[in-house]
């Protein structure tokens, strides 16, 4: 009996399963082959990128999910990294409070403006978020020019550089709101209505699902979220400037693919999108460690993901095949 | 024109033959035994109900299918084995009734798709332009100009270019399915002056059509499928009208089955004056645990009312009345019918009906999914007990409720599709095509669950392209031509000739 759900785990969980040993492998070798890598200062400096990048992914996973795509969070996070620099700069009390929720309504502008678009005007998604891409990263930069700023704020500095049980701070932070973002997938309607909404728009509209609000519910999640990956971002960095997360826009749609998600959406885990980032950023860590520099890293995670989408394509056929 | 030449004709010589056809799918025969002649410059009608088999049988010709059994002969030789593209380059070529056509590339791109004059590796537009002013003078378009979007043509000239790049690849046959269902008169005498002009250069036409004025007007020969069987074939100058439509219908039907007579309750649902721009003007009312039928060949417009009554489709004017209240205006979606009891088994059950990927479990309470929601988690134990109930309740046959109803049969499938809408308690239940693609045994129990429902007083609104079904089942039928209500009939005062007449136009006998 045990045996049987054993089983049934594991064939439902294929993709999940495959990208954790991949995990697991590059871990472990990764320990054997680098002194420095299992010290502490190299595992918290992982897990710092992988904080913002955490969130981000989570809000990508929930448009992806339902066939969809968001291109534009990295430049939402800038243009709320920009206006909540500029809160923090006028060291009115309570600004880091300001600037937090700043950032965070920013991003969930930004993304509502994207579900509005995607569901109203019915411009495609990848259409729409490559156009906003341009236009809130633009606006990032019309608002300062191309300056940085040195962001000294206590509330910044503990949440960047604190820890919690031995746990980095902005780790805390991600694990909760991506577990948070998982349960709600899982264990509510809007969850179930994204799934439902990837697998077949059309029968999920016969079917009296509200497909209109899905969408720009999902949208503006994954805006709120880039918003607050912005936080993240500036905590860690200790700066704001407009050309933040610029040149990283593919990267958590690659995680996204290599976690699971069938790209016509309906497919997908959030716990699978994690062990994908997880994924990238160990690699990235491996190569830097190796000495390896930043193109042949890019070219492994080019590599990677091809294999992923074949990995997921060939799956499928298999079960068209039925 | 008609009785000397189709007596020369007798006499000419054979250019297809198709001989002892059968082809089976899953839980239907297709086609049984059917043989098929077509001469040299003849035009061949076939006729026959819905899934009588016409398109089947013209698949195989086009190699689109294979047929189980049976032999293909194409100017005396045996044809065997062979794809679309091969079929075409012999010279058979069909022209279906959703056009094929490359709405983006202009016109001479798409006559000469795939055969492009070239000068060494490039693409000769001269050349292309000359062949193609010649190409579109045979079909009257020889005014356009070649490199015009086919995109921005009115669909008869769409049909005009299918039409001239068949006579650029030299077709001997040229099969069309219903060419003219959506064409206006002077349009349809252009595409009967080409026919002609064809077949007296020795082209021959194959014809399916649901108008038998059509057949008399230019067709040669009429030959009746029914049921996947050959019934009849005469020549047309001994044929009347009265004989076809007979030969479609064949013998009278059956009804020891049909639901036990009910008494009907309330006004459940009531439509009046429902309009777009195709339907005109329909009218009626539906009683609780009453079965209404809409029947009308392909493209009458019953799918698309009860579309637009269940609130997917918009509709122009006119109001859908529930005893709720419920006013189905033009701001109506599925969401708001559902909950004001409407629920809908739409016609294509993989593509608008299920979510294939997903499990039998979640399919099942897709539409209901709310009554599973506590403090806004849903409650998987619920959720599992329902499906499995279900599961129970209709005998589906799955391995688990968890099961993908990707790998379920189609007749299965259905049950879950119906377990779906039976979650939502409705008062009113839409069936479009219930029982397509389900074999014999499974049709007879989605029968029963139908019956089920009307005796607890669900008033059923049914679609059915098979006649015999729709007799079966419905308590009242009205019938629907052009868009247009044509008749409407009550169960045991009418013959199965009535309603054929009705849905064919319903003008003189």
């Amino acid at each position: 009996m045990k045996n049987a759900d054993l089983k049934r785990f594991a064939k439902q969980n294929k993709s999940e399963i495959g990208v954790f040993a991949l995990l697991v492998i590059l871990f472990v070798g990764t320990a054997l082959a680098s002194d420095i890598f299992l010290t502490y200062q190299n595992i918290s400096s992982i897990c710092s990128g992988l904080s913002y990048y955490g969130i981000i992914v989570a809000g990508a996973g929930i448009v992806m999910i339902m066939g969809g795509l968001d291109l534009s969070q990295m430049s939402a996070m800038a243009m709320g990294v920009v206006l909540g620099g500029q809160v923090l700069l006028t060291e009115i009390p309570g600004a880091p409070v300001y600037a937090i929720l700043l950032q965070i309504a920013v991003g969930t502008v930004c993304g509502l403006i994207n579900g509005l678009i995607i569901s109203y005007v019915k411009i495609p998604p990848m259409i729409t978020t490559i156009g906003t891409q341009y236009i809130y990263r633009a606006i990032a930069f019309i608002v300062v020019g191309s300056q940085s700023f040195w962001i000294d704020n206590k509330v910044y500095k503990t949440m960047g550089f604190g820890s919690f049980l031995g746990i980095p701070i902005l780790l805390w932070i991600m694990l909760v709101t991506f577990i948070i973002v998982a349960l709600i997938m899982r264990y509510t309607q809007f969850g179930q209505n994204v799934y439902a909404i990837g697998s077949n728009e059309q029968a999920a509209k016969l079917s009296g699902i509200n497909i209109i609000k899905t969408k720009i519910t999902a949208y503006t999640l994954s805006g709120s979220l880039a918003g607050l990956a912005g936080v993240l971002w500036m905590a860690q960095l200790s700066a704001s400037k407009p050309s933040a997360g610029q040149g990283q826009e593919m990267l958590p749609l690659a995680a996204v693919v290599i976690g699971g998600v069938a790209l016509t959406g309906g497919k997908g885990k959030h716990i699978g999108i994690m062990f994908g980032i997880m994924l990238l950023m160990l690699l990235a860590n491996t190569m830097t460690l190796m000495h390896l520099n930043t193109y042949l890293q890019q070219l492994c995670q080019g590599l990677i993901l091809i294999i992923a989408v074949v990995a997921g394509i060939k799956k499928d056929r298999r079960q068209l095949d039925i | 024109m008609s009785i000397i030449e189709s007596e020369t004709k007798d006499m000419q010589e054979i250019i297809l033959e198709m001989k002892n056809i059968s082809k089976a799918f899953p839980g239907v025969q297709a086609l049984n035994n059917v043989s098929l002649t077509l001469g040299k410059g003849e035009v061949l009608a076939l006729i026959g109900e819905n899934g009588a088999g016409k398109s089947t049988l013209m698949k195989i010709l086009s190699g689109a299918y294979r047929q189980d059994s049976g032999e293909i002969f194409f100017k005396g030789e045996p044809l065997k084995d062979y794809s679309p593209a091969q079929a075409i380059a012999k010279g058979i070529s069909i022209i279906y009734q959703e056009l094929n056509d490359l709405p983006e590339l202009t016109i001479a791109s798409n006559i000469f798709t795939g055969n492009l004059p070239r000068k060494g590796p490039f693409i000769d537009y001269k050349q292309l332009k000359l062949d193609s002013i010649e190409a579109q003078k045979l079909v009257g378009l020889g005014d356009l100009h070649p490199f015009e979007r086919v995109g921005e043509l009115k669909v008869a000239q769409k049909q005009l270019i299918e039409i001239a790049r068949s006579f650029v690849r030299d077709a001997d046959i040229i099969v069309m399915d219903e060419p003219t269902a959506t064409l206006t008169n002077t349009e349809i005498d252009v595409l009967y002056k080409i026919i002609r002009e064809f077949t007296a250069k020795g082209g021959s036409v194959i014809i399916i059509t649901h108008k038998l004025e059509e057949v008399f007007e230019i067709a040669n020969r009429a030959m009746v499928l029914r049921d996947g069987c050959n019934v009849g074939e005469w020549a047309i100058k001994d044929v009347t009208k009265d004989q076809l439509v007979q030969a479609m219908v064949g013998r009278e039907l059956n009804r020891d089955n049909a639901l036990a007579p009910r008494d009907f309750g309330q006004v459940a649902l009531k439509v009046e004056n429902l309009s777009t721009d195709f339907l005109k003007d329909i009218s009626f009312e539906l009683r609780e645990g009453e079965v209404l039928g809409l029947y009308g060949l392909v493209g009458s417009g019953c799918d698309v009312l009860t579309r637009c009554v269940y609130g997917a489709e918009k509709f122009d004017t006119g109001t859908v009345t529930l005893p709720g209240g419920c006013v189905g205006l033009s701001k109506v979606t599925p969401g708001k019918s559902l909950e004001a009891g409407v629920a809908f088994v739409p016609s294509e059950r993989k593509m608008e009906g299920l979510l294939l990927d997903q499990s039998v479990r979640i399919n099942t309470t897709l539409s209901s999914i709310k009554d599973f929601v506590k403090n806004f988690v849903i409650s998987f134990s619920k959720e599992r007990e329902n499906a499995q109930q279900w599961v129970e309740t209709l005998a589906t046959k799955t391995p688990t409720i968890e099961t993908e109803v990707n790998s379920l049969s189609g007749g299965n499938q259905q049950k879950v599709v119906f377990a779906k809408v039976m979650n939502t308690n409705p008062k009113v239940l839409i069936l479009n095509e219930p029982t397509r693609g389900i074999d014999v045994g499974a049709k007879a129990e989605i029968y029963h669950i139908i019956e089920d429902f009307c005796k607890k007083g669900v008033a059923i609104l049914l679609v059915s392209s098979e006649m015999p079904e729709t007799m079966l089942l419905s308590d009242r039928i009205i019938t629907l031509c052009d868009g247009a209500v044509t008749g409407e009939f009550v169960r045991g005062q009418y013959t199965q000739y009535d309603i054929l007449h009705a849905v064919i136009g319903g003008d003189e006998k």
